[in-house]
């Protein structure tokens, strides 16, 4: 290539770079005007429009949030846009919204915190996250906030709990709560979803017979101890960790689940694909070649499209599970007990929290209170997938459909809080991993390896 | 090439000012090592002192050298490096030998050659994530294309969620993305190499095996000691590749040691563990460059 | 026995079949990532899978149109990148005609300092990094992605650069001396036009590698006007889930320009990697 051929491609990048930044908008602009303030930049509509429930002039505040509001992939991206906006009409406050991803916002959170700048406003958190971020000064205490905001006589105090820290403050505020039960497809359970783990090493071997998965679930990564591991764990009597925040899961109880999801895998009742990275578990309940799903309540948001046993496809976004469900063809259980046991479920929930170093705490908390309105809290509830936190919001009667009420009658009759441990997410990734290898290896003893685990996580605290 | 590298420097005649023209030199590199100072020592002192740290309860407490200590004990840790250690020689390994091969291929220049060129670099100009993405496809149970095919071989059992295969797939993808460039050094180095040295083991009466391993491989001696130093530090800090194919699963099949300490530093939060291991990775690859440039100083004395 | 002819004839049927092969290998998965673009999300998600799209569809390329990947990201790598490696060519220049034409007390150890500053682990750097930055008010911005990605690139951009000026023997700026030319003149009317090729091969590898970086980018842009392209693809993996139709397609449109940029200019490159003093 001779001199002026390599010119002109040099000149071509160069011109093409700055053509894509100049229709790229504002990148530059944009994060100088926030990192600068926040508050100050932009005159806010709250001066013109009388705000709803704060006096004062409260600037544009940046939100983080793991919903993309600027280009939804689904209603829990929908639920998003439609609230920021209503949340300008009404109070004239306008939030921001920064799409984290879902697996590292609270990461992020702890590392923007950690390095002293560029906090949001306010920030949505898992609730589980609690330990984590109490033993890293992540999040401010709202004790007195919430003690004194209008809405704190209709909030479940059950809710109110999962927000609390090991030292009795409360650290955030509460939106939704989620439980997790199964999913099945009624034809392959014609006496209906088995009660506890004998009963559905019974069915399995009958669906295996017929070519199907029984079940198929999150088997790895941190996640997968919140959902069926979670379920047998408990159900067999035993427990992640203790009061101190420490783990302790190394007990026969927690060895006969190990042993119950060992024989899953080893009899091919559940699909290798559960132990891969990612969302690809849910492949085969979509396709009807697994029986049944461990799903959560917010699982209707992504499971779509889906295919019955017999071959009917359900194709209409968040509303294809309620399809399923009127067709009769989907059902939903509660999770699976142990012998002569009680089912249990974790309860975990999206909550609101105000960020150590958060530049305008008073926009905060109105943009909070602005959440805790009954019919507004059902809306995040339904758009989210979990149940309202505040009393008078579950008489929404979006909420007395079949699939809520069984989701209600789970939290009641069987949700258990999370331990607080406190190093969590290592935790629950350590015990996912833990079992993965068990499984992988069935010549490993499950007591020695959850030793092992447990003495490790301990160790990193 | 060029192999005498020529001890004088260039002489300032034109400079009126010795002292000046003493600096002069330094000037010129003073802006990259300034941003590089700025930029990447200052970062790494700031992570030896984070190294020797440990937050708790919002404060950053100084606990010496006990991360260092807990990562010793740790199996998790000593499980990632004995991954590292797989990982990263498999990778040498087969990056060398391919490499080697596609480069003596290559050497045979034809009408097709520059077409090869450019399909087998294709790989090298994608990114870890990309890269990632795609293979994580090809591979996907229900409908990646080669899970798929290979089913009948494999009684169906899912590549990417049992350790060992998955470990194969994030080693083909990694090889598979830098072949390219590391059979582009090794071509340049065969192309050094006189026609006259091989014309004359041909007349001696060396077969093409002979003639390779006897008087084409000596002397590419220097290149290979290059690309086996690069290719292994690459191997043991590459940590987007395997982030994407597998996200170091199934549970922590394909967690490396970078894997582990990015997992360590994001997901946990656990800044000063992390940075500990990062000290320690260094050293490994610090002990590796030595040694290697041991050796390229016994092969440039023989 | 074969003639020699023969002999001659085998060898190069068996070259070409082996590099068909090599180069069908390196070649298929982008060629498949590039037809499951094209298809729809029916037949993405159908077993067993095809190669070929039944249904070609741009379905895939139009969620990446509607999303932010093409107004906002896309647009951040290309700044970043190019930004990045205009900056970094002419500092390594520099730093490489210093080390290659003069040899001051301390030169050896500075190559070799920075040669090693290869082997940190980037990620600790990158939470030090994102500290600074935050304390800079600097995070999300162009400034401090520029900054990284260069003192990332200067290393190895350095040595490639030594190595194409240790080649070009020195007589001719010499010459240029005895001319009254000063030493940066010398780099710039003698040096630089005769490395023109190495100088290209770099700026290519230093653009290559910083439009497909992703971890700094992950840690040190968290606004989305200031995400790139592979901090979006990486991110959104998990909530675009099995709509591989979609990840593909935002793979092939994030790739385009790299590999367009790279067959342009691929005589350059390979002329100067083969020819040029890549030694060591």
């Amino acid at each position: 290539m001779n001199r002026s051929r390599l010119s002109t491609l040099f000149g071509l990048l160069v011109v093409c770079a700055m053509i894509l930044s100049a229709c790229g908008g504002s990148a530059t602009e944009a994060p100088a005007a926030e990192s600068e303030a926040p508050a100050a930049t932009e005159a806010p509509a709250a001066t013109e429009e009388p705000a709803a429930t704060e006096a004062p002039a409260l600037g544009p505040i940046t939100v983080w949030t793991k919903f993309n509001d600027a280009s939804p992939q689904n209603a829990q991206d929908e639920w998003l846009k439609a609230m920021l906006a209503s949340l300008k009409t009404d109070t004239g406050l306008e939030a921001t919204n920064v799409v984290q991803p879902h697996d590292q916002i609270n990461a992020k959170l702890n590392l923007a915190v950690q390095a002293g700048g560029d906090v949001p406003d306010v920030s949505y958190m898992d609730s589980q996250f609690v330990g984590n971020f109490y033993q890293n000064g992540t999040v401010m205490d709202l004790t007195d906030y919430v003690k004194s905001a209008p809405w704190y006589g209709d909030i479940n105090q059950a809710a109110l709990a999962m927000c609390t820290g090991p030292d009795g403050k409360i650290y955030c505020v509460p939106a939704n709560t989620t439980n997790r039960m199964m999913y099945y497809w009624t034809s392959d359970f014609p006496n209906g979803f088995p009660a506890d783990t004998d009963a559905f090493l019974v069915e399995t071997a009958r669906l295996k017979a017929e070519g199907k998965y029984a079940i198929t679930f999150k088997g790895s990564e941190a996640f997968a101890s919140d959902v069926l591991y979670f379920q047998l764990v408990r159900g067999f009597g035993g427990r992640y960790g203790d009061e101190n925040g420490k783990v302790a899961w190394a007990t026969p109880e927690t060895v006969k689940a190990v042993e119950f999801i060992r024989t899953l895998f080893a009899e091919g009742y559940a699909p290798e694909v559960d132990l891969a990275a990612g969302f690809d578990f849910e492949n085969p309940y979509k396709d009807a070649s697994a029986a049944s799903l461990s799903a959560g309540s917010w699982s209707y948001v992504f499971l779509n499209p889906i295919t019955a046993p017999d071959g009917t496809v359900f194709d209409n976004g968040a509303a294809s599970v309620e399809e399923a469900m009127k067709a009769g063809q989907l059902a939903v259980a509660p999770p699976l007990a142990a012998p002569g046991g009680k089912a249990a479920t974790s309860v975990n929930g999206s909550a609101w929290a105000i960020p150590t170093g958060s530049k305008n705490v008073e926009a905060a908390q109105a943009f909070i209170n602005y959440q805790m309105d009954a019919k507004r809290n059902a809306d995040f509830a339904v758009g989210y997938g979990g149940l309202p936190v505040l009393n008078s919001a579950f008489e929404d009667p979006r909420f007395s459909s079949v699939y809520w009420q069984a989701v209600i009658k789970n939290l009641n009759d069987n949700g258990a809080g999370s331990d607080p441990i406190v190093n969590f997410d290592q935790a629950m990734t350590k015990f996912a991993d833990t079992v993965v290898k068990l499984i992988q290896d069935p010549s490993l003893d499950i007591m020695t390896e959850l030793q092992a685990a447990q003495d490790e996580v301990n160790a990193s605290q | 090439m060029t192999t005498s590298k020529r001890t004088k420097s260039l002489s300032l005649t034109t400079s009126k000012d010795t002292r000046l023209a003493n600096l002069f030199p330094f000037g010129l590199v003073l802006p990259a090592v300034v941003i590089l100072a700025l930029v990447q020592i200052y970062p790494t002192l700031y992570s030896l002192y984070l190294s020797t740290t440990r937050m708790r309860a919002g404060k950053l407490t100084s606990v010496g050298i006990k991360n260092f200590e807990r990562l010793l004990a740790s199996s998790d840790f000593f499980e990632s490096l004995q991954r590292t250690v797989v990982f990263a020689g498999s990778y040498l390994i087969l990056t060398v030998v391919l490499g080697l091969i596609l480069a003596l291929l290559l050497n045979r220049r034809s009408a097709l050659t520059p077409v090869y060129l450019v399909m087998v670099f294709i790989p090298w100009v994608l990114s870890d994530v990309v890269s990632g993405t795609i293979w994580r496809w090809m591979f996907n149970q229900s409908y990646g294309l080669i899970q798929v095919a290979l089913n009948p071989l494999l009684d169906n059992k899912s590549i990417l969620s049992n350790n060992d295969t998955a470990m194969m797939v994030v080693i083909a993808a990694s090889v598979w993305r830098t072949l390219a460039f590391t059979a582009l050094l090794f071509l340049g180095a065969l192309q050094t190499i006189p026609g006259e040295v091989l014309e004359a083991a041909a007349l001696d009466g060396a077969n093409r095996w002979q003639s390779f391993w006897r008087v084409t491989f000596p002397m590419m001696r220097p290149t290979l000691l290059v690309v086996i130093l690069i290719t292994s530090i690459r191997g043991i800090n590459s940590l987007g590749l395997i982030l994407s194919t597998t996200s170091g699963g199934p549970g922590a099949g394909t967690t490396t040691a970078a894997v582990y300490l990015y997992r360590t530093a994001w997901q946990f939060g656990d800044f000063g563990v992390a940075a500990a291991m990062a000290v320690f990775l260094f050293i490994v690859n610090l002990i590796l460059t030595i040694f290697y440039l041991r050796v390229v100083r016994v092969e440039n004395n023989l | 026995m074969i003639s020699s002819t023969a002999q001659k004839r085998i060898d190069a049927i068996l070259n070409h079949a082996l590099l068909i092969i090599f180069s069908i290998v390196m070649i298929f998965p982008i060629a498949y990532a590039l037809m499951t673009s094209f298809k729809t999300r029916g037949d993405v998600i159908t077993s067993p899978p095809t190669f070929f799209p039944p249904t070609w569809t741009l379905e895939g390329y139009q969620k990446v149109w509607e999303s932010d990947m093409l107004t906002h990201y896309l647009p951040n790598t290309a700044k970043n990148s190019v930004l990045s490696s205009l900056v970094t060519v002419p500092l390594a220049a520099l730093a490489a005609y210093s080390f290659s034409r003069y040899k001051f007390r301390g030169s050896v150890a500075l190559q070799v300092a920075i040669l090693g500053l290869m082997m940190i682990p980037g990620l600790t750097n990158l939470i030090a990094l994102y500290q600074m930055g935050s304390q800079l008010k600097l995070l999300s911005t162009t400034t401090i992605m520029v900054v990284v990605y260069t003192a990332g690139g200067l290393p190895f951009t350095i040595w490639i650069i030594k190595g194409f000026f240790d080649a070009i023997p020195r007589e001719l700026e010499e010459a240029a001396f005895i001319d009254g030319c000063s030493p940066l003149q010398a780099l710039w009317y003698i040096v630089v036009p005769l490395a023109r090729p190495g100088l290209f091969a770099g700026f290519l590898m230093m653009l290559v590698d910083t439009w497909n970086e992703f971890l700094a980018a992950v840690i040190l842009l968290s606004t989305n006007d200031s995400r790139t392209a592979m901090a979006g693809l990486y991110d959104f993996q998990s909530s675009f889930q099995v709509a591989y139709h979609v990840q593909t397609a935002a793979c092939i449109i994030i790739a385009a320009p790299v590999v367009i940029s790279f067959i342009l200019g691929r005589k350059v490159f390979f002329q100067a990697m083969l020819e040029g003093a890549l030694k060591g």
